[in-house]
């Protein structure tokens, strides 16, 4: 058996080109998919993050229900629940690897800017699922109501990313700590502060039906920081992720 | 840093402090302020610094900004040391840009707490959730999480590559906390800002801008001693391994 | 025609010196590191394997006088080792076929089937890699590390937990990699180290 050429070997995996990116956005969708065939198996961390949503919906609810209908209140309260929901649970898709010895695989076979790519992907669907029965229970519980769904959803959305962006890196960064679950938290809150400032602050707007200002300024702000903080994070998921 | 320089130090800062109650107005000594009461002065004639409480109190401003430039300025210098490391693999790249975040974090610490001072005589509330006040607080706690992720990681290399890692975003991060995060909030709790008194007399910001000249030098003298011992551990770690 | 050149390597983790001064030219088939335990054999293999940055000097790979780059290491090497595991949740089958979409972009399934049919993994290849005994567990770490058809195959240790039957099927696929490349094998057995055509013996002092 012949030895494969050299060149189409280094040729498949050049950075820079077109071809090299559909191979990172290919690998990074494998990354998803083995993730959420691992994740569907054993439902660790799913069943953590929403178990945590639905204990914290009930939790502030059962003595704030009077102010649900105050949409500064409710805006925060929902992005308390989800941001500390996301924190009991997006740490494990790397803590994991870690722990059950499989992350020299994924480093022998996978570039890291796809490692990275594929676990903010599997992030951000937790973050929505996570979103997806947060809300309605929020809206039966504590009496939230939505006026605007486009904006809302829009907000969700940006927010739900930038959440993930800066919780995977976080992850990455904690793996090879000691005491993973505190530092995890602590370090995720300052570095994801604007974004949770301006997630609040735009679902109150696009929830009030007399809100002058549209939310678009706050998804705008939004988008900036996923987009510094994802491309940051890709440049930087190199060392962060190899030994 | 020669003993000449030392000195250098040392009389400028004298001559910032001096200024502060010499040069700029008003001119007559430092009216010491009860600080329980708020008396809203009405008058034009402290025009130098209109909005302030206390016109005299005012002169912490001196040393308060400049904290924060000096603070903002050694979260740079770490970024860049830790880009160098990144890119080198120096050991010593790494500590300096420890060393240049945790000074980073004790000018923080400096700002926030003359921050509260004046807070406290200008509004009789020390915290008040005031945009500028949240934005450093946040600041304090990104530098504080990089100095927990350090004690946390057991391996030297791992924990050097993943702070330099965190201090470059920390300082992308630094613009979102300390120019979007205030725009967010003023729109939440519209108030006058620390730095709402807009009349700052001419004096002010030379005073000020002497301040922090002064505590960028002093900056780059804490940074060289710190850079001396770690280079010393270094080294000692170094005939121990062989 | 694939040549190793490691000059002047050495290697510290964090206080310890895991091993200094290590240099070899090699140009053969077939090469062995032996060394008592901690003397740094799964350490080098991992720096070959470009998993590892050495603290100091160099270890590279060429193929006809070209030198592999870091970043193409991942095609070139396949390493099995006690510390590179598959996902304990999906069958070998599955982890085959996450290896071939990551690699390859797509799921081959010849190249699959034929990768388990030579490490013998042919009937309990559905069954979650939990499940499986350590032998079996062995030979799908050799599947993952054989599937891309490297030029370089690292094997650390790898007759450890196998019966008969798998160090025949070990011998017959380092003979088919001698073929293909260059093979490198850590241990500490005799009958495997005299497989190869070279020696690095580390541990010893200078």
């Amino acid at each position: 058996m012949k030895t494969q050429s050299p060149d189409s070997i280094i040729a498949r995996t050049e950075p820079g080109t077109l071809r090299g990116l559909a191979c990172v956005l290919r690998s990074a969708v494998a990354v998803l998919a083995k993730d959420l065939r691992c994740e569907f198996r054993v439902k660790q961390a799913i069943s953590a993050i929403l178990l945590f949503a639905v204990t914290s919906c009930i939790a502030v609810s059962f003595t704030l229900s009077a102010y649900g209908g105050n949409s500064p209140v409710s805006a925060t309260l929902l992005w308390i629940v989800v941001y500390f929901s996301a924190m009991s649970g997006l740490s494990r898709s790397f803590v994991r690897e870690e722990d059950m010895r499989t992350a020299a695989l994924l480093r022998l076979s996978t570039s890291p800017g796809s490692v990275y790519l594929g676990k903010l992907a599997f992030n951000w669907l937790l973050v929505t699922a996570l979103q997806i029965v947060a809300v309605p229970l929020l809206i039966v519980f504590l009496g939230m109501n939505v006026s605007g769904w486009a904006e809302f959803a829009g907000v969700m959305l940006a927010g739900g990313l930038a959440l993930s962006a800066g919780a995977t890196t976080a992850a990455a960064m904690v793996s090879k700590a000691a005491t993973k679950g505190a530092v995890f938290a602590v370090i995720c809150f300052p570095l994801l502060a604007p974004a949770l400032a301006a997630s609040i602050h735009g679902s109150s707007l696009a929830m009030d039906p007399r809100a002058i200002m549209s939310a678009a300024g706050d998804i705008r702000i939004l988008a900036s920081y996923c987009g510094t903080l994802i491309t940051a994070s890709l440049m930087l998921f190199r060392f962060i992720w190899e030994d | 840093m020669p003993t000449a320089l030392r000195v250098g130090l040392g009389l400028w800062m004298s001559a910032v402090i001096l200024g502060t109650f010499l040069y700029v107005p008003p001119a007559q000594g430092f009216a010491y302020p009860e600080a329980a009461r708020i008396v809203i002065l009405p008058g034009a004639e402290t025009g130098t610094s209109d909005g302030f409480a206390y016109p005299e109190a005012a002169r912490i401003v001196i040393f308060h900004v400049p904290c924060s430039i000096a603070a903002l300025a050694a979260y740079i210098v770490s970024a860049i040391y830790a880009a160098g490391y990144l890119r080198g693999g120096r050991a010593i790249s790494d500590e300096k840009s420890a060393i240049s975040a945790g000074l980073g974090l004790l000018f923080t610490v400096l700002a926030t707490a003359t921050g509260m001072i004046f807070a406290k005589i200008q509004w009789g509330r020390p915290w008040s959730w005031d945009p500028r006040q949240t934005s450093i607080l946040m600041l304090m706690m990104l530098y504080a999480a990089y100095f927990m992720l350090r004690t946390a990681i057991p391996s030297r290399t791992a924990r050097a590559r993943i702070s330099a890692a965190y201090s470059i975003l920390a300082a992308l991060v630094m613009p979102f906390l300390l120019i979007v995060l205030p725009r967010i909030m003023t729109s939440i709790h519209p108030k006058d800002t620390l730095t709402g008194g807009g009349g700052l007399s001419p004096e002010y910001w030379a005073a000020l801008m002497a301040a922090a000249i002064g505590y960028i030098w002093l900056y780059v003298w804490l940074f060289r001693i710190q850079v001396r011992v770690a280079e010393f551990v270094l080294a000692a770690r170094r005939v121990r391994i062989e | 025609m694939i040549s190793l050149c490691v000059s002047d390597l050495t290697h510290e983790y964090d206080e310890r010196l895991v091993f200094r001064s290590v240099s070899l030219e090699f140009e053969g088939s077939c090469l062995s590191i032996t060394g008592h335990n901690g003397s740094g054999k799964s350490t080098l293999m991992r720096i070959l394997a470009g998993l590892l940055t050495p603290t100091q000097g160099r270890a590279e790979f060429s193929c006809d006088g070209m030198r592999v780059a870091r970043d193409s290491l991942r095609n070139m090497v396949g390493l099995a080792a006690p510390d590179v595991g598959l996902y304990g949740e999906l069958s070998a089958r599955e982890n085959l076929a996450f290896l071939s979409s990551v690699r390859f972009g797509r799921i081959d399934s010849k190249r699959i089937e034929r990768t388990l049919e030579s490490v013998g993994l042919a009937e309990r290849s559905d069954d979650p890699v939990n499940e499986l005994s350590s032998g079996l567990r062995q030979r799908a770490c050799f599947a993952a590390a054989i599937l891309h058809e490297p030029p370089i195959l690292l094997l650390d240790e790898p007759s450890s937990n196998l019966d008969d039957r798998g160090v025949a099927m070990l011998k017959e696929l380092i003979a088919l990699q001698k073929e293909r490349g260059m093979v490198i094998i850590a241990t500490n057995d005799a009958s495997e180290a005299a497989l190869a055509q070279e020696t690095l013996r580390l541990g010893v002092a200078h």
